[in-house]
């Protein structure tokens, strides 16, 4: 059941429970005290006329100087007492001798046994005959030496039909109450509750994938407490999904490119060995270029495995790091160019500290890097142009730099460039056998030392990538 | 069947190679290295077929196919993407083929064939020596005689004469006439060309090549070195 329902039902039946106990108990408390009414006033009249006996009695006895009156006369002056009661038709009046009747009037339809059953002492009690309800007063008089008894009896149907339509009445408006009320709580329920089923349409939404919705929050109640917190982890829900989904963006880019690139040298070598063994007739020179190209598409393949192997290990691999000289560092990797240099015949400015400093890093490492970085540039520059390495310190930096006097890069393109298999010339960069992994792998290793590239360039005059690695501290 | 064909391809080698696959074929051909120069290229020249790749420096493949406008050269789609979405983008938007990359020589030549023959409503009889195939009326003539063959042997005798002096492997023809991969059922190949051997006598001039299959070849082997 709904929390709607309940909250309904459980009020809806509590008001009318107490409307209706409420009714009922005013109403049964007025109707106990218009009989008690009743019942003063029969009292009050049975009294008198049992006084008005008494004194025709007495009076007679006094006028008749007899004493006491016989039974007939004692009858006959009680009669003419009775017979005036006559005009009141809500009274009646009974005179019974030891248990017999002997004279009434008005009777109504009362039983004699209802009569009879009266207490002999002075009582009331009430009778239903026929529909209608009797109010009986009974008592003892003793008259002329003999014990009568009076029993009157008053009409007060009226009092007990009152007392139904009343009773009608509260529960006719008990029902209109009733529907009233549920009117008003079904309104006052939904109301309230609105915000709940919004949140809750809201919660459905997310959880059907639509990360961007949020919950209105209305005020400060706990519905809106609910509906912050909600908003709060759908934030949370929708961060994380959409790093995931970039992340695995990326993997698709980089699943999609790498297929391609292995497909490319690939499609080459499966394509000049099939030539070699479907052609009937082939000469020296073709097959000399077939085979050719096939070691040179599989050498390409190698490279690009290997650098993948790096890229790969680069992710989980522990740096092994030493404490270097910058200065020694910058001069063995002169060292160790100059021979690439002079069959480019391509000038390798290298310009160290004044004083030197140490870094704390994996020397292959970075080695690796400046090395790529320097080959890259070779690339570019034209034969006879220069290619600089330079160190210098910025702070609590050494910034080391390697700068061409290439063509440079459009701005647009840099931040592209250390994607995986981005290529600024896929054909030239492809005809020196890469694969467009060296900058990505160059990026990697900086992100291991918590450092990153800096790639500026300018169309025309060249382009400087920097790296900046943390002065170690004190010497030893 | 013979053609001028059209390669749009960035990748060097693998423009050649295509190249060299076509000239066995029988095909002329040109090579555009990207979607600019293979428009132009479209514009000004006439070809039977274009070889389009799909990753293409400037204007890839498909920008290429929308904009050569109502040039109704067949184009098939010659690409490392092999997902099928992409497939299905390419033969929609009106690619006779698609063709992933790497593929074997006879692969390519095949489906150029099939394309060919399609677009040029080619009923030309196919003929090799003093043998003449009407693919269409399915009837073989032997110095202008009818030869009986069964289905399956005329089919390979079709696909032997569309490849003169190319090797094909077992799989190759079993793929190409019957249809499917199974390298189990080779023997089937053997005694299909024991037939076609026997009926059209042809013990000298398709041969045998050890550890691979068989090449129907155009002159005397003892003719060529």
């Amino acid at each position: 059941m709904k929390l709607w329902q309940k909250i309904f039902l459980l009020t809806l039946v509590l008001v009318i429970l107490v409307v209706n106990v409420t009714a009922y108990v005013l109403l049964l408390n007025n109707h106990q005290l218009a009989i008690e009414r009743e019942q003063q006033s029969a009292a009050t009249r049975h009294v008198y006329l049992v006084a008005e006996l008494q004194n025709s009695i007495t009076y007679e006895q006094v006028v008749e100087r007899t004493f006491p009156l016989d039974d007939v006369k004692t009858l006959g002056v009680a009669r003419e007492v009775l017979d005036l009661q006559r005009d009141d038709p809500t009274l009646g009046a009974t005179l019974f001798i030891d248990g017999e009747r002997v004279y009434s009037v008005n009777s109504q339809p009362i039983p004699q046994e209802a009569l009879m059953l009266s207490e002999p002492e002075f009582s009331s009690r009430i009778v239903e005959e026929e529909g209608r309800t009797y109010l009986l007063v009974s008592s003892s008089i003793p008259l002329s030496e003999r014990t009568y008894q009076l029993v009157t009896s008053f009409e007060i149907t009226s009092t007990f039909d009152l007392f139904l339509a009343d009773f009608d009445l509260v529960r006719v408006i008990g029902i209109v109450a009733g529907l009233v009320v549920a009117g008003i709580l079904l309104v006052l329920v939904s109301t309230l509750l609105g915000p709940l089923r919004n949140l809750s349409a809201t919660t459905r939404q997310i959880a059907g994938g639509d990360l961007e919705q949020r919950a209105t929050v209305h005020g400060n109640d706990e519905v809106a407490e609910v509906a912050l917190n909600l908003n709060t982890m759908a934030d949370s829900i929708e961060h994380n999904v959409t790093e995931l989904e970039k992340l695995a963006e990326a993997r698709r880019v980089f699943i999609g490119n790498l297929a391609h690139e292995m497909k490319t040298p690939l499609t080459s070598i499966l394509g000049f060995a099939d030539l070699l063994r479907i052609k009937r007739v082939i000469n020296d020179d073709e097959r000399l270029e077939y085979a050719n190209v096939i070691v040179n598409e599989t050498k390409r393949l190698q490279s690009l495995s290997g650098k993948l192997m790096e890229l790969l290990i680069m992710g989980s691999m522990e740096l092994s790091t030493e404490r270097v000289s910058v200065n020694a560092l910058v001069s063995d990797l002169s060292m160790t160019m100059q021979p690439i240099m002079r069959s480019r015949s391509t000038e390798l400015t290298c310009t160290a500290l004044a004083h030197d400093e140490h870094i704390d890093v994996d020397v292959e490492l970075v080695k690796s890097l400046l090395y790529n970085l320097i080959d890259n540039s070779i690339r570019v520059v034209q034969p006879s142009g220069t290619v600089c390495l330079t160190a210098a310190v910025e702070g609590e930096t050494v910034v080391l730099a390697v700068c061409d006097d290439g063509p440079g890069i459009p701005s647009e393109q840099i931040p592209q460039l250390i994607e995986p298999f981005y290529m600024l010339d896929k054909a030239r960069t492809r005809k020196h056998g890469g694969a467009g992994l060296g900058l990505a792998l160059c990026a990697e290793i900086a992100r291991a030392h918590h450092t990153e590239l800096v790639i500026t360039s300018t169309l025309g005059e060249g382009t400087t990538v920097q790296v900046g690695f943390k002065k170690a501290g004190d010497h030893g | 069947m013979a053609g001028h064909i059209l390669i749009v391809e960035d990748d060097e080698n693998i423009a050649h190679m295509i190249a060299a696959t076509l000239d066995i074929g029988g095909y002329t051909s040109e090579v555009s290295a990207d979607g600019d120069l293979a428009l132009s290229a479209l514009a000004s020249g006439s070809y039977d077929l274009v070889l389009l790749d799909i990753m293409l420096p400037k204007l890839d493949g498909f920008s290429v196919f929308e904009r050569k406008g109502t040039n109704n050269t067949p184009v098939i789609f010659l690409t490392a993407m092999g997902d099928v979405p992409t497939k299905v983008k390419g033969l929609r938007m009106g690619a006779e083929d698609y063709i992933v990359k790497p593929f074997e020589a006879v692969e390519l030549l095949a489906r150029i064939e099939v394309v060919l023959r399609r677009t040029q409503n080619g009923n030309t009889p196919l003929s090799y020596q003093n043998i003449t195939v009407e693919v269409d009326k399915h009837l073989v003539l032997r110095n202008s005689r009818p030869v009986t063959l069964t289905p399956k042997e005329f089919d390979l005798l079709a696909f032997f004469i569309r490849n003169v002096d190319i090797a094909l492997t077992r799989e190759r023809l079993l793929s190409a006439v019957w249809g499917y991969d199974f390298a189990g059922e080779t023997r089937t190949v053997d005694t299909h060309v024991q037939q076609l051997r026997k009926k059209l006598d042809l013990h000298d001039s398709l041969v045998t090549i050890p550890r691979l299959g068989y090449r129907l070849e155009s002159q005397r082997s003892d003719q060529s070195n």
